[in-house]
């Protein structure tokens, strides 16, 4: 029983980290119906920054505090990701008013590749550390119930307490604020919103600037885990099943599919790994997408496809 | 008309779609303020492109304006962004009324709001909107896409009101409708012309609902105003009649009558 609520926690964890990458693809996909391939990019990009920043900041200005320069750093990174949503809005995005769904999809593919070489070569491809002051030993709880207790990574713990309160917060700004609610129905139909006084370039650059927070936020907790390097923009590719499986359009889907899928990796892999020798943990999420692409395209909580006829 | 009060007028303009489609050759209309104006015509005369050349909308679409003026009182608005102009007063309702599929209709009438800051002046523009459209405050709670078509024209009609605008360019607001909720959609408009004294320049195929209801007409044809006159006399020009209202001058024509000479569109020549 010990063993088995010890892979469902860290299932949940691992899962709330996925969720963490999946929300960028949903902000971006409910306020403006693009799937953004270059979300993991951004989270390289982003964590570059932050990583550099932080080692650059205390250099120049020569002083010792961590805290300093890690708020500096992430103030600066994050003024990095504004600007960046407000070039893409430039250069890209306006010039693509009203095109179809699959253009803007392609050139956010253009966006992906240019970011990760633009990272790479303002902030150098080496690899990175991040240190923010994240709790790297695991503690043991509840050593009176199980033998031996339960072994938690605080770490993740910590990460997973931060990805629900950014969950918490976005949603709130989706459902209540007229930001929020213009985010959406620029979603719904970019020409209509223009029509009644909704700023479309106005309304992007908010979203990618928002999506470019989550990015950093998503950035900083991989980054401080595994790492900063390139390998990073690849964690992208696991929030593809998670927003799948929890639609591309709600912000709660992203959380619950997240855990889904962090929870039914680790599961699958102790539990029936044993039958496929092995290393399910790795395709075990992707397969369970593919199911529920048959059954539900639009994921748990995505909207539903309304048509009328 | 009466040109003493004008509060739109255009001035010979010509759009041309893709940099090579020419589709307007230079349009001349004007709206006085607090009047109902109508452009009508046929399929791809250019009645929507009219509107979308006044509220800027032709971008999206890769048109562009590439001579003539557009004035709103007197002031050139041919290169303000569309949200510029809805702060300005001018509002279009986009054919095939284009409501925010998942939003509840109070979330789309509250989206048409953007442009306002003030809470107050929100709060009682919703209530004009529910007062002026009853319909819609019974539905206030569903997703748009599962109302009825005539509730969704009037989400869509409201949500420009919601702008508090001095004028409203209504795409044709007839599209898809039953007869009877035309007429209850058309009431609407000059209810609220006349209470709320909002001039709308209207883009109609329905030429004999659109002609009751307005003060002026225009008919377009081929990106050229063909004619223009009151509503009531161009009701009763017998090419008119003819052509768009489907009478001629011995009343309803039986197509068991193999021949019949149609008149000559005297302008095409």
């Amino acid at each position: 029983m010990g063993f088995f609520l010890e892979t469902l926690f860290g299932g949940l964890m691992a899962g709330m980290l996925y969720s963490l990458i999946a929300l960028g693809f949903v902000l971006i996909y409910k306020a403006s119906g693009v799937f953004n391939f270059a979300q993991g990019a951004m989270v390289l990009f982003a964590a570059l920054a932050m990583a550099r920043f932080a080692e650059w900041i205390p250099k120049w200005l020569g002083f010792e505090s961590l805290l300093l320069a890690n708020l500096l750093a992430f103030i600066v990174a994050m003024a990095l990701m504004v600007v960046l949503a407000w070039v893409i809005e430039r250069l890209c995005l306006s010039k693509l008013v009203n095109q179809e769904g699959i253009t803007l999809l392609m050139a956010t593919l253009g966006i992906s590749y240019f970011l990760d070489g633009l990272g790479q070569t303002l902030f150098g491809n080496d690899i990175y550390s991040i240190n923010v002051g994240m709790p790297k030993d695991p503690a043991m709880i509840l050593e009176g119930t199980f033998e031996g207790g339960l072994l938690i990574s605080k770490e993740d713990l910590v990460a997973a307490l931060i990805s629900a309160a950014l969950v918490a917060a976005l949603a709130l700004f989706f459902q209540k604020t007229a930001t929020g609610r213009a985010l959406r129905a620029v979603a719904d139909d970019h020409q209509a919103a223009q029509s009644i006084g909704i700023p479309l370039n106005r309304i992007w650059v908010i979203v990618w600037s928002v999506a470019g927070f989550a990015a950093l936020v998503a950035g900083i907790i991989w980054g401080s885990k595994l790492g900063v390097q390139f390998s990073l923009s690849l964690v992208a590719l696991k929030a593809l099943p998670v927003v799948i499986l929890g639609g591309l359009t709600s912000v709660p889907g992203a959380i619950l599919g997240g855990l889904i899928i962090g929870v039914g990796e680790k599961l699958s892999e102790i539990y029936l790994g044993s039958f496929f020798g092995g290393g399910i943990e790795i395709w075990f999420a992707y397969v369970l997408a593919l199911g529920f692409l048959l059954v539900r395209p639009q994921g748990l909580f995505g909207e539903k496809i309304i048509d009328r006829v | 008309m009466d040109t003493s009060n004008l509060l739109l007028n255009v001035n010979g303009i010509e759009v041309i779609y893709n940099h090579v489609a020419l589709v307007l050759k230079g349009v001349s209309l004007q709206v006085p303020e607090g009047r109902i104006v109508a452009i009508l015509g046929g399929n791809g005369a250019g009645k929507t492109t009219t509107l979308r050349a006044v509220s800027n909308l032709l971008k999206g679409e890769r048109g562009e304006v590439t001579k003539g003026t557009i004035e709103l009182k007197g002031e050139r608005v041919e290169s303000l962004s569309p949200s510029d102009l809805v702060r300005r007063g001018v509002v279009q309702v986009m054919e095939g009324r284009h409501c925010f599929a998942h939003l509840t209709i109070e979330e789309n009438l509250l989206a048409g709001s953007y442009t306002r800051k003030d809470k107050g002046e929100i709060a009682a523009n919703l209530d004009k909107v529910y007062t002026y459209f009853p319909r819609l405050k019974t539905r206030r709670t569903s997703q748009a896409a599962y109302t009825s078509g005539g509730e969704q024209q009037m989400c869509a009609i409201g949500r420009a009101l919601m702008s508090n605008p001095r004028m409203v360019l209504l795409d044709e607001p007839s599209m898809g409708l039953a007869p009877q909720i035309v007429e209850e959609v058309f009431e609407i408009v000059k209810d609220l012309n006349v209470k709320e004294k909002v001039s709308f320049l209207l883009a109609e195929q329905n030429t004999m609902v659109a002609l009751r209801y307005s003060d002026f007409g225009y008919i377009v044809e081929n990106g050229r105003i063909v004619m223009e006159g009151e509503a009531k006399s161009l009701a009763d020009n017998e090419d008119v009649k003819e052509f768009y209202l489907g009478i001629s001058g011995e009343g309803r024509k039986s197509f068991r009558d193999v021949k019949h000479y149609r008149r000559r569109k005297r302008w095409l020549s």
